[in-house]
């Protein structure tokens, strides 16, 4: 299941090394700029205005958007990595299905099904 | 041990339990989460956030499951369990007290549909990786720091024992299991497990008879055969 880290996840983790501090903070932080195409930070003194800025993310968080990751998730993807110390290899698919849906789904009935526990889920199962 | 009723279906309530209790799904061969729901709200981004513990955890650490070695298979889904709850109990702790009060409605209200039957047992039990787990955790954190966590994941507890006493697992310190009495003539082995201090300490938890810091400290280890 260990695979080698690619180049772009190479990159993702000098981020994480580097700059991790400074991009909690980055969104207040004009100092940084990040080049979002290629997820590659620079230390160039330039102080972009609100304008300029197409978004609220951080310099990290934007690099992890290029990557592949959901604006929507990054806050808690950083929150993860930053609470076990690690970095994503490369993004996670994520999907958000209906109650009725949910229950009814292959995905479910694989999990129960599946007796290899190379699934791992979340239960609250009782009072 | 009088734990459950004579006529309780164990296989209906364990598929009550995995169906209606689970709100959240990460599958290791297709990196992909699941989550239950499409609201999106703070009960959702908590689960997401336990999720996402998984993705690291599968994406840094060689996790394989072995159901047929049920100690350590018990142990180790307990403190994987475990590892991501104690993210995302920490994630919870970060939102406002209002967020908090409403990921505890929407939890309470999502208990309230799954239907148990009145069934306590298989419930505690289910879930019990997900409650005992965090704390093996943040015990191990707590002494040791997350790099402890790490060492856990690459290197995993073997009983839940060591689960229950993380002093046992940084230790080393592992269970002692008594040889069952050999099959008579015309009997046949159909499983062989343990139950372990967790199970008797769930179910005494909800009996009340015992407690499970009781079981903890007096447990050795123990082996059971299904004839």
């Amino acid at each position: 299941m260990k695979r080698s880290p690619s180049l772009a996840t190479g990159l993702l983790g000098l981020l994480a090394l580097g700059l991790l501090g400074a991009a909690c903070s980055a969104a207040d932080d004009p100092v940084l700029e990040t080049d979002v195409a290629t997820g590659e930070a620079t230390s160039q003194a330039t102080v972009s205005t609100p304008a300029e800025t197409p978004s609220e993310l951080g310099v990290y968080e934007q690099a992890l958007v290029a990557l592949g990751w959901d604006e929507e998730w990054v806050d808690l993807v950083v929150f993860a990595e930053e609470a076990r110390e690690l970095a994503f290899e490369r993004p996670v698919a994520i999907e958000f299905i209906r109650d009725e849906e949910f229950v009814s789904s292959d995905d479910l009935a694989e999990f129960i099904g599946d007796d290899s526990m190379s699934r791992s889920s979340r239960q609250s199962c009782g009072p | 041990m009088n734990l459950v009723d004579a006529d309780y279906s164990l296989a209906q309530n364990v598929n009550v339990g995995l169906e209606d209790g689970v709100i959240g799904l990460y599958g290791g061969s297709g990196e992909r989460i699941i989550v239950r729901g499409a609201e999106k709200n703070v009960l959702q981004r908590v689960t997401l956030v336990h999720e996402l513990t998984h993705g690291l955890q599968d994406q840094h650490f060689e996790l394989t499951y072995r159901w047929h070695e049920v100690h350590a298979g018990s142990a180790l889904l307990t403190l994987i369990e475990g590892d991501a709850e104690s993210v995302a109990n920490a994630y919870l702790a970060s939102l406002s007290d209002a967020e908090q009060v409403t990921y505890w409605e929407l939890l309470d209200a999502f208990v309230a549909t799954i239907d148990a039957a009145g069934d306590v047992f298989i419930p505690t039990l289910l879930s019990a990786p997900y409650t005992i787990g965090p704390h093996f955790v943040d015990a191990l954190i707590a002494i040791e720091g997350v790099q402890a966590v790490h060492e856990a994941l690459r290197a995993p507890p073997t009983s839940d024992e060591q689960i229950l006493a993380p002093a046992r697992f940084l230790s080393n310190e592992t269970a002692r299991y008594p040889a069952l009495p050999r099959p008579r003539s015309g009997e046949q082995v159909l499983g062989r497990g343990t139950l372990g201090p967790k199970s008797p300490c769930s179910a005494s938890s909800q009996r009340g008879s015992t407690s499970c810091r009781r079981w903890t400290r007096s447990w050795a280890g123990a082996a059971t055969r299904t004839p």
